[in-house]
């Protein structure tokens, strides 16, 4: 049977971020939200490997941390505030500095030793290799 | 900044995923004004540095740019939250802008234009005697 895939299971989900996913960008461009300072992301796969990319735009590799343990993924950092130079003044402010924080539950057991990562243009791009027991493999029919 | 990157790139041109379709954003912007000129700071994270395109003309500014699209043909989604294939904004920034005189600069993703003002509009203090 396949089943859509409708919603990847995040590690900690609460109510109030349930009705802000189903507003989506609407509450963050009008009215900001915590999901604004949430990286968003896709996961991908190939035979061998996760493949997990996320939009950090305004973070340095410096301010952006990865760690993985017991199979949970999380992606930190620290987007810093722009300073205002002196005798300026804001006209928009649309974007949000500050701390963020996500985390992922992997669906399948990975090679925690090997991972990638790579911050370049404001995309975050994460490689781990599955397991080998996550792999495909191909049995021989007799 | 020359003239031959103040023109307008058609945003049909832009296809990044394949199959997918089209999603052009509009990016976060922040702006501020200094005494000599605008800063237009806008999130455009994934684009292309040389599809970025930059128009400046009757003090309306045209953002636009191309994002490189992550997925492989070989590649299965698992989950989805991306799927931007371009950026576009306007702004109307007034006359007043120095058209031969612009900085841009693409960084981290975030791409920051700086647009001096022509010198008789910087505000001037004048005396009383």
């Amino acid at each position: 049977m396949i089943v859509r895939f409708e919603r990847f299971p995040v590690v900690q989900s609460l109510p109030g971020e349930v009705v802000e996913d189903l507003l989506g960008d609407f509450i963050d461009r009008r009215w900001g939200s915590r999901r604004a300072t949430v990286p968003a992301l896709d996961m991908m796969e190939n035979s061998s490997e996760l493949i997990i990319v996320a939009e950090l735009p305004g973070v340095t590799k410096e301010d952006a941390k990865v760690t993985l343990q017991n199979g949970v993924l999380t992606i930190s950092g620290e987007r810093k505030p722009r300073g205002l130079p002196e005798e300026s003044r804001w006209h928009r402010t649309e974007t949000e500095a500050g701390t963020f924080s996500r985390s992922l539950e992997l669906p399948m057991a990975v090679n925690a030793s090997a991972v990638t990562a790579e911050l370049k243009d404001g995309i975050l791009r994460i490689v781990i290799p599955k397991a080998e027991e996550a792999r495909p493999r191909e049995i021989r029919v007799n | 900044m020359n003239n031959e990157n103040l023109t307008v790139r058609k945003m049909s041109a832009v296809n990044g995923n394949g199959d997918l379709p089209r999603t052009i954003v509009t990016p976060c912007t922040d702006m501020y004004e200094t005494p000599e000129a605008y800063v237009v700071s806008l999130d455009m994270p994934g684009a292309r540095k040389e599809t970025i395109t930059l128009t400046l003309e009757k003090g309306v500014l045209q953002v636009s740019a191309e994002v490189e699209p992550h997925h492989g043909k070989s590649i299965a989604v698992l989950y989805r939250e991306l799927g931007t294939t371009g950026y576009h904004r306007v702004f109307a920034l007034g006359e007043g802008i120095d058209r031969e005189h612009v900085d841009a600069i693409f960084e981290d993703g975030v791409l920051t234009v700086k647009l001096y003002k022509i010198p008789e509009t910087k505000p001037r203090t004048i005396s009383i005697h």
